[in-house]
């Protein structure tokens, strides 16, 4: 069914549109920029600076600042937006997040602030942030590729404590030029650990581990072809080389 | 609580307590607690062998807050009893005595620092320890001081980098180094360990030393005494058997050693002697069971890298304890060491298990008193301290688990102490349960000793 409009009607119709616009506008204030607020946790309010921002591929992105719990640029997992809400996790933002995993749960309200909750611990608590600037969203900088020469199996040990540990590490180039990897530790019990950031420099390589806050980090080019540094965990740091396992050839480019 | 051989010696000698027997035995064990005279011993896990049974049964239902007793500053010490009193410390620095039938305060006897320890009632006399390094006597009565005795100064537990705090070459207090040494009392001599690294042996009468055990590090635990010998945890990592009379070392036992982080190792716990066999905690995630003669080990078991503080129960052939991460109430059999209960308690247990009857109290550090069922561990109900309910600062998740997340956002410094004051502002129970004539009084960290019935 069809309906024609009366000519007189117009001006308001156009009038009532534009107030439509507004009003949707109004409803949906643009997620991008840095929010602040607190979340009204019982007897320990918590201050939250939120910043969120599209990335060169139009995706949204953010992170987190936590004053006083020791977070900062925390990113946001699966983060949503949609016209009315706005969803985050803060996984990365606790050390040893419970479950269920820590999340912000938030509508995009008609004032331009952003009001909902702060889920934690299986408790929930009402939170609102307020535009307070432009956005300044703390982006981790992305695993390099690794060189041929790096690419493989690499086995070490360390000692902590007075107890020999075996490492064994493994590392690959995936697309779209990112290396991964897997560190083994052999020690009283067996401990396998993704390797979630890689940065080869021209002498240097880090390796971190988010799962146990594990790093391993040193010298690749050195003269005998071994990995030269150490393991850092916490307050503990440990001598370790990195040789080729045996038969684990590098891999020729 | 139960009362071992030198207790019913000490029981008969008094003109009313001839027929005690006779009485006891008509009347049933509830009953029973009227039988005991003025003079009958208490101390911490009930007598010298630190069994951890109650003679008193516990209800299988809770009904009501009986009365709550407010003290200055938060309640570990476990509440003793001396004729209608309940007599205890709270780190306000006092000992206090309150009438168990009304929860007024009969006498109150200052020290120069917090009470942590457990006071042993015996003959009229309160033996207790406090953090201004001294051993107090005081008349049961009206808590007058009788003596002191000076050690050569309290401390906490302290390590390099300990738990892995950071800056790692900085020395740290342990923040759950909550408890001193309660005192035992055997045959006139009172018997306590030291943040001075020495096992006591004071005379009970005149408080002059007799003998002092050195050990590499703090004694917090309580000694326990069985046939002549007195055998106590250090946290160096070692458990001794030291000749009562001459404070000579019988044997030592070696526990887990943690040269890294100092975190697993250490007898917090406090030994039970029961059947020939020392049974303890440590803090290197084990439960021991050692040969009393020798110190064999005869088995033991792992608890997954979770502390064992409490102090364990037995009762039955079986041994009952908890854990501290894992937050687990276990039940083994005394002869093997084979599981034979697990329940969750959700949060860490310090509190040491008091069994009562076919109940068993377990004071848990979220703020909750656990009464299980002996013989299943099922729970059977339990009381939350109004600051547990009220959780601010969101202390526990909720489900009852501390929140670790907010609670630990770093390693750095002051940071795990503040985490683990946070912690203990729930109301919890490090504070072990005494069950009087079906009563339970128990601290908690709230400050307050609770009457529950």
């Amino acid at each position: 069914m069809t309906h024609r409009v009366n000519f007189r009607f117009r001006p308001m119709l156009a009038l009532g549109s534009l107030l439509l616009v507004a009003t949707v506008a109004r409803s949906a204030p643009d997620p991008a920029g840095r929010w602040e607020g607190v979340a009204e946790i019982p007897g320990a309010p918590m201050r939250m600076i939120v910043d969120i921002a599209r990335d060169p591929q139009h995706k949204w992105v953010g992170s987190v600042i936590l004053p006083g719990l020791g977070v900062k640029g925390a990113p946001l997992n699966d983060l949503t937006v949609t016209d009315a809400a706005l969803h985050f996790g803060l996984t990365s933002a606790f050390s040893t997040p419970l479950e269920p995993a820590p999340a912000v749960r938030l509508a995009r309200r008609t004032d331009g602030t952003l009001a909902g909750e702060l889920h934690e611990g299986g408790h929930a608590a009402r939170l609102l942030l307020r535009r307070t600037g432009p956005s300044q969203v703390d982006i981790a900088p992305p695993s390099t590729a690794v060189s041929a020469a790096l690419e493989g199996k690499w086995v070490g040990r360390y000692e902590l404590g007075g107890h020999p540990r075996d490492v064994t590490l493994t590392l690959a180039n995936h697309p779209p030029g990112a290396a991964r990897g897997e560190i083994v530790v052999v020690g009283r019990r067996t401990t396998t650990l993704r390797v979630d950031h890689v940065v080869q420099g021209a002498e240097f390589i880090t390796l971190q581990s988010n799962q146990a806050g594990f790093r391993i980090e040193g010298r690749w080019a050195t003269a005998d072809g071994t990995i030269q540094g150490q393991m850092v965990q916490g307050p503990f740091e440990a001598t370790l080389v990195l040789h080729r396992a045996a038969g684990a050839e590098e891999k020729m480019p | 609580m139960r009362l071992h051989a030198h207790s019913l010696a000490s029981l008969f000698r008094h003109p009313f307590a001839r027929l005690a027997p006779h009485l006891c035995a008509l009347l049933g064990a509830t009953v029973a607690m009227f039988c005991l005279p003025a003079h009958a011993q208490f101390m911490f896990r009930g007598d010298a062998s630190h069994g951890g049974v109650s003679q008193s049964n516990a209800p299988r239902q809770f009904h009501r807050v009986k009365w709550t007793f407010p003290t200055g500053q938060r309640v570990v010490s476990s509440p003793s009893w001396y004729d209608g009193m309940i007599i205890f410390g709270s780190d306000d620095g006092n000992v206090y005595a309150v009438d168990a039938a009304t929860g007024r305060q009969r006498w109150m006897q200052r020290t120069e620092g917090p009470v942590s320890s457990t006071p042993a009632v015996v003959d009229g006399r309160v033996f207790v320890v406090s953090y201004d390094g001294r051993l107090y006597a005081l008349n049961a009565r009206n808590g007058e001081v009788l003596w002191k005795f000076a050690t050569e100064g309290e401390r906490r537990f302290e390590a390099r980098g300990l738990h892995g705090l950071q800056p790692r070459s900085q020395t740290y207090a342990d923040m759950y180094d909550v408890f001193l040494s309660s005192p035992l009392v055997v045959d006139g001599t009172v018997f306590f360990g030291s943040g001075d690294e020495n096992l006591y042996a004071v005379d009970a009468a005149s408080g002059n030393l007799k003998w002092k055990f050195h050990t590499g590090d703090v004694v917090h635990a309580s000694p326990a005494y069985a046939d002549g010998i007195v055998y106590v945890g250090s946290w160096d990592g070692r458990l001794y058997a030291v000749d009562a009379k001459r404070g000579q070392q019988r044997w030592v036992f070696q526990g887990g050693v943690d040269e890294l982080i100092h975190n697993q190792q250490g007898f917090q716990s406090s030994p039970a002697v029961a059947g020939g066999v020392v049974f303890s905690g440590c803090r290197d995630a084990h439960v021991y069971a050692l040969d009393a003669r020798t110190g064999e080990q005869k088995w033991n078991v792992a608890t997954g890298g979770s502390w064992v503080v409490s102090s364990p129960a037995i009762a039955d052939g079986r041994v009952y304890f908890a854990t501290s991460d894992s937050a687990l109430y276990q039940v083994v059999e005394a002869a093997t060491g084979k599981r034979l209960q697990e329940q969750q308690t959700k949060a860490y247990v310090f509190s040491s298990p008091t069994i009562a009857g076919d109940v068993v109290l377990v004071g848990v550090l979220n703020g909750t008193l656990q009464a299980r069922d002996k013989a299943s561990g099922a729970l059977l109900w339990e009381f939350q301290t109004d600051a547990s309910r009220a959780n601010r600062g969101w202390v526990l998740t909720a489900d009852r688990r501390f929140n670790n997340p907010l609670l630990f956002p770093s390693s750095w410094r002051e940071s795990a102490a503040l985490g683990a004051e946070r912690q203990m502002t729930v109301g919890s129970f490090f504070s072990t349960p005494l069950v009087m004539k079906g009563v339970i009084y128990v601290g908690s960290a709230d400050g307050n000793l609770y009457a529950l019935e």
